[in-house]
């Protein structure tokens, strides 16, 4: 996924973490990549829980990196939450 | 889920892998860590990371979360983000005197309403860190309806006092003792202190032998390993069960006979006597014995 | 496992006879044992010579079957540096039998290729070698047996096996065999040892060529036909791992110790009890937690049976085991034991676990303590493949000592990073849930509703005992609802149970 560097990130790349990178943008829609050894069996959730985090602080253009490590649904909730929260503070400051 | 605070286990608030598994040790209390364990560039995304993980992974236990200090700019937000998510306590690090305690108070006691929690709910656990927090401890202890236990960061009080650490901690053994007599003059719970060299388990087992002779009811612990130590220490021997289990029933018998004295073996059975009968029941019973 | 599946198998050459499985003790042997050509061999004849020479005289050809053990692991350098030869000489077509074949014989992968070897049977594979059979490029679906399986399979002569190559870490000029010796010293030659009794010729290929003979001996001089010298049949590194610790993460020894009350509170913790642990950190540290207990209670184990490692044999040592029965060894403290110590014995893979003969050693078990890569709410056990349906490991002797155990426990995490590992079903059964009691995780204990006495006794402890139910539905609230596998319609691998039944397959992906 190409950034225009106006991204934020949250997470680690521990086991069981999840680094999520946000750049909310203006046009274009949610472009999501997921980056998993588990793409097989939770791409599809892993997408959905994204979305949803999104949908709560409606937003509807953004561009999404998700690099999994074996992360659970909530660990992937919290760490978009965070990485949406940094990249609001950023186009804020 | 059991009544009893034997063990508090920290868990640092940004980390998954420790969040996810920190349910399986058996500890009576986990504690979310926002504080000491986490980076200053990571307090957002902790406090996140605990907010979802206490919506969607709640323990089964008592649940408590350190906030960060009153002083800091983390405070504010730590409590607001936290007090929806309706935890058994907020844990405030160096507490020096009451108006700290007074305003934590105030501010959950807003958020309470705001977030239609009944008042009262959340209660506060302090932790007293410096020469100042500790002979203020009583005054820390009564400050709040909500003050559920004070305990002592001996890490800190070590390094104000220009302490160095000894495996015997004699050198703290004053500020241990007016804690612990502190709380129960407040009529709440000591809870005793982290021991950080975790891979020393009999120091750790002998040090917490100690703050049990010392009137404490339990100790925070940083390693899953140590849960199970606390909880042998705590665990009452047989011969003390057997001797509460008797006492508690010579004294439903006098309840049962309406007869005002109580003796067990020709000696008087007091009331004192009766509550710790009960106490060490408790015990045994969250040890798994048949009581 | 449904009748549609069983009728596609026997469309396959070879396969004609199979059955479906059954249950765990429904097929009854009939018939006599199989045999081997007799053989002869004068004063002063020497049997020592190249392999070249050797694979000559035993007249090795297209279509035959041969045959090698994995006692040397992940360290054997046998199998790629015979088949080699074998190749260079243009013999096609080739059954490789194996006793498992571990990550080092991805080196076989040309030779599967140009079709030196065509047909496997093994008890596990992984890596490129397991790639190739869900490739589906095998002439015919490779089969997977458990240890006990293939002694089976071995001695009813449904697996014929032309030439066994013995990797021999030392051999004496006259064919005696040992694993304890030698620069390549992997200990006990259990699993070799069916393939020495009933191949009807065998080469032990050796780098620890003694001139007078072993003090010590595992294979008799009176079963080997030749014996050829090589560089080096192994690497160290990979024969055997470094002494095998006591876990060291909290999750795992939170396990360990479930299952070692498990066991105080089974019913059958006493003195006398005889025991297999397996050989992962999990089984390691509940030994070590049921030692203490042992200790404080008096107990002793009159034997230990299966895999030894450096921590058993300290056990043996102490007297809290009293003898030991060993078809494989995995650490040097272990092969040292066995050398050593007289009350250390090497057993065969018949022995320990074929389900065909007078009465294996798995069936004196009062406890096994296995593993699993997962489980499901029947507690059917997979251990052969991952959770996206790869194969990745081995039934190995797990379905044998299930079966022989009174009480068979299984550990495990219920979680490996987000995959639930106790589901509604599982990608390959392996073992069947009829030969499981207990799955022990570290968020609670099931026990097989077929065992109340067992149930009655673990309620009466302060474990945390639950349904399989609630362990499935904990696994699924955490992971999140996956979205179904899809593999091929291409059966590419048959799974045995121990007496020859049919109890899974492998697709191709």
């Amino acid at each position: 996924m190409i950034f225009r560097g106006t991204e934020s990130v949250a997470g680690t790349n521990s086991k069981s973490d999840v680094l999520v990178t946000v750049e909310i943008t203006t046009k274009d829609g949610i472009q999501i990549e997921i980056i998993s050894k588990a793409l097989k069996k939770y791409g599809d959730s892993i997408c959905e829980s994204v979305k949803e985090v999104l949908k709560n602080f409606k937003i509807e253009n953004a561009n999404v990196l998700v690099e999994d490590f074996g992360a659970l649904d909530f660990v992937i909730r919290a760490r978009t939450e965070a990485a949406i929260m940094r990249n609001i503070a950023l186009k804020e400051a | 889920m059991n009544s009893l605070y034997r063990t508090m286990l920290f868990v640092p608030g940004n980390n998954p892998k420790k969040i996810i598994s920190a349910e399986v040790y058996g500890a009576d209390c986990i504690i979310y860590d926002l504080e000491d364990s986490v980076s200053v560039f990571e307090k957002d995304s902790a406090r996140i990371l605990v907010k979802y993980a206490m919506q969607y992974n709640r323990p089964n236990c008592r649940v408590g979360i350190r906030i960060n200090q009153s002083d800091t700019p983390y405070f504010k937000d730590d409590v607001k983000c936290m007090v929806p998510l309706c935890p058994d306590f907020l844990r405030l690090p160096k507490t020096e005197c009451a108006e700290d305690i007074i305003n934590l108070d105030n501010l959950i006691t807003e958020l309470e309403k705001e977030h239609g929690i009944s008042e009262g709910t959340i209660k506060i656990v302090a932790s007293i860190e410096n020469a100042l927090g500790v002979i203020n401890s009583y005054k820390i202890a009564s400050a709040s309806h909500r003050m559920l236990a004070i305990g002592l960061g001996a890490e800190d009080f070590r390094t104000e006092m220009g302490m160095e650490r000894s495996e015997t901690a004699e050198e703290i053994l004053f500020a241990r003792n007016l804690i612990a007599l502190n709380a129960h003059a407040a009529g709440i719970k000591a809870m005793d202190y982290v021991y950080s060299n975790i891979k020393n388990d009999e120091g750790f087992r002998k040090d917490t032998m100690l703050g049990k002779k010392l009137g404490y009811s339990g100790k925070s612990v940083v390693h899953p390993q140590q849960v199970a130590i606390v909880h042998e220490v705590y665990t009452p021997s047989d011969k003390e069960i057997e001797n509460a289990k008797a006492v508690f029933a010579a004294y439903e018998d006098a309840l049962k006979n309406g007869s005002g004295v109580t003796s067990l073996n020709g000696k008087m059975i007091d009331k004192p006597m009766v509550t710790r009968a009960m106490s060490v029941l408790s015990f045994a019973k969250a040890a798994g014995m048949e009581v | 496992m449904n009748r549609n599946l069983i009728e596609k198998i026997r469309k396959i050459s070879g396969f004609e006879d199979k059955e479906m499985f059954r249950g765990a003790f429904e097929v009854v042997p009939v018939g006599k044992r199989a045999s081997r050509p007799l053989k002869q061999f004068k004063p002063k004849n020497n049997k020592v010579m190249p392999l070249e020479k050797a694979i000559d005289a035993v007249g090795l050809r297209d279509g035959m079957t041969i045959s090698f053990h994995h006692c040397l692991r992940n360290g054997d350098l046998v199998m790629q540096k015979v088949i080699k030869v074998i190749a260079d000489k243009g013999i096609k077509n080739l059954t490789l039998s194996a006793s498992s074949l571990s990550l080092v014989q991805d080196a076989l992968l040309p030779y599967l290729e140009n079709e030196t070897i065509t047909a496997i049977d093994t008890s596990g594979a992984r890596g490129k070698i397991g790639k190739f059979i869900q490739s589906n490029r095998l002439q015919k679906p490779a089969i997977f047996r458990t240890h006990g399986g293939r002694a089976r399979a071995i001695e009813t002569g449904e697996l014929h096996i032309d030439v066994a190559f013995i990797a021999a870490p030392a051999c004496d000029i006259y064919g005696n065999i040992n694993g304890v010796q030698g620069k390549s010293a992997c200990g006990s030659l259990g699993y070799a040892m069916p393939d020495s009794e009933y191949a009807d010729h065998v080469i032990a290929v050796t780098d620890g060529l003694s001139q007078i003979p072993l003090d010590y001996v595992s294979i008799s001089q009176t079963k080997v036909d030749y014996v050829s010298e090589i560089d080096d049949i192994g690497d160290p590194a990979g024969i055997s791992t470094g002494s095998i610790r006591i876990s060291k993460s909290p999750t795992e020894l939170v396990i360990a110790k479930y299952v070692a009350d498990v066991i105080k509170y089974s019913g059958v913790f006493k003195d006398n009890m005889i025991f297999q642990f397996g050989s992962g950190g999990i089984s390691i540290s509940a030994a070590d937690f049921l030692k203490k207990e042992m200790e404080k209670q008096n107990i002793r184990a009159a034997a230990g049976i299966g895999g030894a490692t450096g921590y058993l044999v300290d056990m043996l040592e102490h007297g809290y085991i009293k003898t030991f029965f060993d078809p494989q060894d995995f650490d040097q403290l272990a092969i040292r034991s066995l050398y050593n110590n007289r009350n250390h014995h090497e057993i065969s893979a018949s022995d320990y676990a074929n389900p065909f003969n007078g009465n294996p050693y798995v069936n004196l078990l009062d406890v096994a303590v296995l593993s699993a890569t997962e489980m499901d709410v029947n507690f059917n056990v997979n251990v052969l493949t991952d959770s996206y349906g790869r194969l990745m490991g081995a039934p190995g002797g797990h379905p044998d000592a299930a079966a022989g155990a009174d009480v068979t426990i299984v550990a495990m995490p219920l979680l490996r990073g987000r995959l639930p590992m106790i589901l509604d079903n599982v990608q390959t059964v392996v073992t069947p849930g009829e030969t499981v009691d207990v799955v022990v995780t570290e968020y609670g204990i099931a026990v097989n509703p077929k065992r109340d006495d067992l149930y009655n006794n673990l309620k009466k402890s302060n474990l945390p005992v639950v349904s399989i139910e609630e362990l499935y539905i904990k696994a699924q609230k955490l992971a999140g609802k996956a979205a179904p596998l899809e593999h091929g319609n291409n059966i590419c691998g048959i799974v045995e149970y121990r007496d020859g039944t049919i109890i899974d397959v492998i697709y191709d992906i």
